[in-house]
């Protein structure tokens, strides 16, 4: 199984980290990390010598400067960019079909070693296009995903969607982690918690979460 | 204002206002600061903190000003002791500090506008716009702190006979300038004000509320969206209170005689407009992120793990 590339999250998820080939979605507001995540994914499947392939409706130049506030550094060795601009691929958000052919293509292109995919857009796609033409465009990707042997991570925007597409968005996903922001008392804070994984048992806990230049700290979160 | 005499419930009144304003205020800045440290994303956490300093700026300048007791013209452009650096310094803090502060919470914003927007469209090419509008934003504070320099220390550096005799016809003061001191510097630094910035300086804060209006029409993050409305409400009820203390409290052509009437209706705007502002900010600020409450079930499912 793929390691998440944080030993906490590898922790909480069994010590075995994701799924094989799984797709996992991680929900959160914007400004929470959900995509460092993604990106310690990518570290790691990058020191393992995985082919990591990051998909973003960025500039390749903005995500490397996101990285460095994690003490993350892509510039020497990075993943395979499929971005709006600096990438191997050039991404275009107006392209549905263009975007799920050339995924389609590199995942069999490299098939032949252990494959990570990291996605972050999935919430200006839907903004974009009926729900309905996602969802299908997702299915074909996941089973794409699936048959390939890979490890899709994919990042969702809380508060750009009405709840039922959110509903209906996770059903596609064998695993949820949801990140969210909780008030307690006078304070803010920072909640993540499992909401469903493959081969994992169902997991109601809370669980505090911090990033570091080293990773994530996660603890049992314990109401005052 | 605390030169007319008003009704002591009434003044009353306007002080628990105050006090209720400048605890909203402060409530609002500890909110945000809060939500500011629970998010990990820089951009985000700027927006968070710029909002913590407008809210507790004016939280604290609002009450100060009251205190401070002259009407809002007189405590600029009139020397309020005898220490020059002190008065400009509280000069700088009352009239500049809020216009640059605002800018600096606007430019905080518009990246978060743009990454919230699905295509990515940099509103009015602001990665680039911004560094004019801060080339012209900090040559505006430089040149406002020196014309109101060389007014409060007497030494007129861009004093202009010739128009300030022009400015003099057109207010219709001509004449009474050298007998009146005060209208000698107020002209003068209207004059040298229009001259080296006064005005940039507020159209440099008019075009970056119209670029985050454009951001915010274009981002999808109803979060956002909502907490950049809040913040709008604010804004435009906080220029109604500075319109009211300008415009009402000081009647046309006198600016020296505010009458009780004006004064009493001023008040009065006061005391419900500045709490309601402050009550915008305060959702602006819990606007920010999505704030959730565990449900007590989820708070027993998780004791029992």
């Amino acid at each position: 199984m793929p390691t998440t590339g944080l030993l906490s999250l590898d922790q909480l998820l069994g010590n075995d980290g994701y799924p094989d080939r799984s797709v996992i979605m991680v929900i959160g507001p914007s400004g929470i990390g959900k995509e460092a995540i993604g990106y310690w994914f990518t570290r790691s499947g990058l020191q393992q010598k995985d082919f990591c392939l990051h998909v973003t409706r960025l500039p390749t130049r903005e995500v490397l400067q996101d990285l460095k506030a994690f003490g993350l550094d892509f510039s020497e060795k990075g993943p395979f960019w499929f971005s709006s601009e600096g990438g191997e691929l050039r991404f275009d958000m107006s392209d549905l079909s263009g975007i799920s052919i050339n995924l389609k293509e590199i995942l069999k292109k490299n098939s032949d070693r252990k494959i990570r995919v990291v996605i972050d857009v999935i919430s200006s796609l839907l903004m974009l296009n009926p729900p309905e033409t996602i969802y299908k465009f997702l299915t074909q990707l996941f089973a794409a995903v699936k048959q390939y042997n890979a490890v899709l991570i994919a990042t969702l925007e809380e508060g750009m969607h009405p709840p039922n597409v959110i509903a209906a968005m996770q059903q596609l996903f064998d695993g949820v982690i949801e990140m969210k922001l909780y008030e307690e008392g006078l304070t803010v804070l920072s909640l993540l918690r499992i909401r469903k994984m493959r081969g994992v048992p169902p997991q109601p806990a809370y669980y505090r979460f911090s990033f570091s230049k080293s990773g994530m700290e996660v603890s049992p979160h314990v109401k005052r | 204002m605390s030169s007319v005499d008003l009704p002591t419930l009434i003044e009353a009144f306007y002080v628990v206002g105050l006090v209720l304003a400048t605890g909203l205020g402060i409530y609002a800045a500890y909110w945000s600061l809060q939500i500011r440290r629970a998010l990990i994303v820089s951009r985000y956490r700027r927006q968070a903190l710029w909002g913590a300093l407008v809210s507790l700026y004016f939280a604290i300048e609002i009450p100060v000003s009251y205190l401070a007791g002259p009407v809002p013209s007189e405590s600029i452009y009139t020397p309020l002791t005898s220490n020059l650096w002190f008065d400009l310094f509280g000069y700088f803090v009352s009239s500049i500090f809020a216009v640059v502060v605002l800018f600096v919470w606007a430019d905080s914003a518009v990246p978060v506008a743009r990454r919230t927007d699905p295509l990515l469209r940099d509103p009015f090419r602001w990665k680039r716009t911004r560094l004019f509008l801060w080339a012209v934003m900090i040559w505006n504070v430089v040149a406002s702190v020196v014309a109101v320099f060389s007014v409060m220390s007497g030494t007129y550096i861009f004093y202009s006979p010739t128009i300030l005799e022009l400015f003099g016809h057109v207010s219709g003061s001509v004449g009474s300038l050298p007998e009146n001191p005060l209208a000698d510097s107020v002209n003068n630094l209207v004059v040298n004000g229009l001259h080296l910035g006064f005005v940039p300086k507020y159209l440099v804060l008019a075009v970056a509320g119209v670029v985050l209006v454009v951001g915010g029409l274009r981002s999808t993050d109803a979060n956002f969206r909502s907490s950049l409305r809040w913040f709008g409400k604010f804004v435009a009820v906080f220029l109604v209170v500075v319109s009211v203390d300008t415009l009402v409290v000081i009647p046309f052509g006198d600016p020296l005689a505010p009458t009780t009437f004006n004064v009493f209706w001023a008040f009065v705007l006061n005391l419900i407009l500045v709490p309601i502002s402050f009550y915008f900010v305060y959702r602006s600020a819990r606007s920010l992120v999505p704030l959730n409450r565990l449900a007590p079930i989820e708070t027993e499912l998780e004791l029992r793990h």
